[in-house]
């Protein structure tokens, strides 16, 4: 691939890091663990 | 230039969560996206294509119909959230130092969104796509609880899954283009491939067009990959809402339609690309029937709406004459309009009313008269009855079946339009005219209706079409349609 476009999707991927772990910090704060079996109740 | 605008603009909001501040920020920021925006739109629609930095910002008429939807929508969406996030300080549902990530996201989000249709690379359009789901993410996880923890749970895993598809797609494409045009940037440009596409690598071509098809087909929302929209539409703020549902979904179509037209000219011919659109579409319109008539939460009715638009649009690329494809076209322009509207317009009352339940709204009519009268032209809007634009839109891709002799898809198309209008109908009718509750506090000043401004464009749009416009849109479909 292009560098220019390595370099996109390594940012891309930098940033997303940040934000899983943002979010992982979520969940172990609302529901004490990070099994996503708890997070069944939005449906239909 | 207005990528710029909004990088700074973003930036700029990490300095002070001032209502005077925000306000002031926010409105420079928009008037130097709509003046840069819109010069841009002018030198392309006079001189028919238009680009900046020798050739690495690339305009043509597709890519400005996305531009002009982007401006309108982000003007009226980041006006409304002004007052509405306002509104959920006072309320006391956030502190005011997170205004400041509301905002930084939010011009974020714009800024990639903008990078998407103004790069003619293949490459940095998935980059940008990419960047879009992280911008999201924070925002549709904005209220904190556990019910917005689960929806960016679901969105950001299921956008990153489907989002891989897609460079994987853009990977198989970069080896089959790589030995006529050099592996570089030029690999990937739209206006280089069509050059060399009918001596591509057939089979490589195919897979690399499946890929990106699934994997942007994530984001747009086409059923069977549907299932992240409704959890984040309906569990972002409401100007969010607006902002996923009348622009990031029209920006993940528009990298499906530069794959869509790029395909239509390799060995693979315009049916097989044209058939994949065909039978989303159709997918998407039939699982929606079902899902919109038993819907309880009005903000996951207009989601579900989104879909069923999105299918509609697929349709009318799908069947690939120029007329159903002109259809397509101005329905992806007066969907964004109308769709923004209304998740605005149910915005500002689940904040009157407290509940997205849609059985406890009741009697709007009578105790908010103004935001009635915008929820019924929501409703007339977005299922597309006359006089509004979304019917003129959405009889011309019908009339794309009979043309191409698909009479049965033709029937079943309209037979599900129709059962989702009666459930619209049944469910805003209830709404509207049921007895109201005692609890409401009533009375709201009449600049409400300056809500209404995007469905008085569809309206006027319904009913007269200007010259300029027209020829605009043709352009368009010439784009589509693959005549570079």
């Amino acid at each position: 691939m292009p560098l220019l476009v390595e370099m996109g999707a390594i940012f891309d991927i930098l940033i997303g890091v940040v934000i899983l772990v943002i979010l992982s910090k979520r969940m172990l704060e609302d529901y004490d663990s990070l099994n996503v079996d708890h997070m069944k109740t939005l449906k239909g | 230039m207005f990528i710029g605008v909004a990088v700074m603009a973003a930036l700029g909001m990490l300095l002070s969560a001032k209502d005077t501040y925000l306000k002031l920020v926010n409105g420079v920021a928009l008037i130097l996206l709509t003046l840069s925006g819109g010069w841009t739109i002018r030198q392309t629609l006079i001189e028919g294509s238009f680009e900046y930095g020798s050739g690495f910002l690339y305009w043509d008429a597709l890519s400005i119909l996305l531009l002009s939807v982007i401006i309108i929508v982000a003007d009226y969406v980041i006006l409304f959230s002004l007052k509405y996030m306002e509104e959920e300080v006072r309320e006391k549902k956030l502190p005011r130092t997170r205004l400041k990530g509301y905002y930084f996201w939010l011009w974020f989000f714009i800024g990639t969104m903008l990078l998407v249709i103004s790069t003619p690379n293949l490459g940095i359009i998935w980059v940008g796509i990419e960047g879009t789901t992280l911008a999201t993410t924070l925002l549709v996880g904005f209220y904190r609880n556990k019910l917005a923890v689960e929806a960016s749970w679901k969105y950001v895993i299921l956008g990153s899954v489907g989002i891989s598809f897609a460079l994987l797609g853009t990977l198989f494409l970069f080896a089959a283009s790589g030995p006529f045009l050099g592996h570089s940037l030029t690999a990937l440009d739209w206006r280089a491939l069509p050059k060399v596409a009918s001596q591509l690598d057939l089979g490589l071509v195919r897979l690399g067009v499946l890929f990106a098809f699934v994997g942007y087909g994530v984001k747009v929302g086409f059923v069977p990959m549907h299932a992240w929209l409704p959890d984040a539409h309906s569990q972002a703020p409401s100007p969010i809402s607006a902002l996923l549902s009348g622009v990031l979904l029209n920006c993940a179509l528009y990298a499906i339609l530069r794959w869509n037209s790029l395909a239509r000219q390799t060995a693979l011919g315009p049916d097989f690309t044209g058939k994949i659109l065909l039978s989303f579409g159709i997918l998407s319109l039939a699982v929606m029937v079902g899902v919109i008539l038993l819907q309880k939460d009005v903000k996951r009715l207009l989601a579900y709406s989104s879909v069923e638009h999105m299918g509609i649009l697929a349709i009318g690329f799908g069947l690939g004459t120029p007329l159903a494809v002109w259809g397509a076209v101005m329905h992806l322009l007066l969907n964004a309009l109308t769709k923004a509207n209304l998740f605005v317009v149910v915005g500002s009352l689940i904040q009157k009313t407290g509940t997205r339940q849609i059985f406890r709204i009741r009697g709007v009519f009578k105790v908010w008269p103004y935001t009635g009268t915008l929820l019924l032209f929501g409703l007339l809007g977005i299922t597309g009855t006359p006089p509004f634009g979304t019917f003129r839109s959405e009889l011309i891709i019908l009339s794309g079946f009979f043309t191409t002799d698909h009479f049965l898809l033709g029937f079943l198309t309209i037979l599900f339009l129709t059962l989702i209008f009666a459930g619209f109908l049944y469910h805003f009718i209830h709404m509207l005219f049921g007895k109201p509750r005692e609890r409401y506090q009533a009375g709201e000043s009449i600049s409400t209706l300056a809500l209404g401004i995007p469905l008085l464009l569809v309206l006027f749009l319904g009913l007269f079409i200007p010259q300029g416009l027209n020829q605009a849109l043709t352009q368009v479909v010439k784009v589509i349609l693959g005549g570079v």
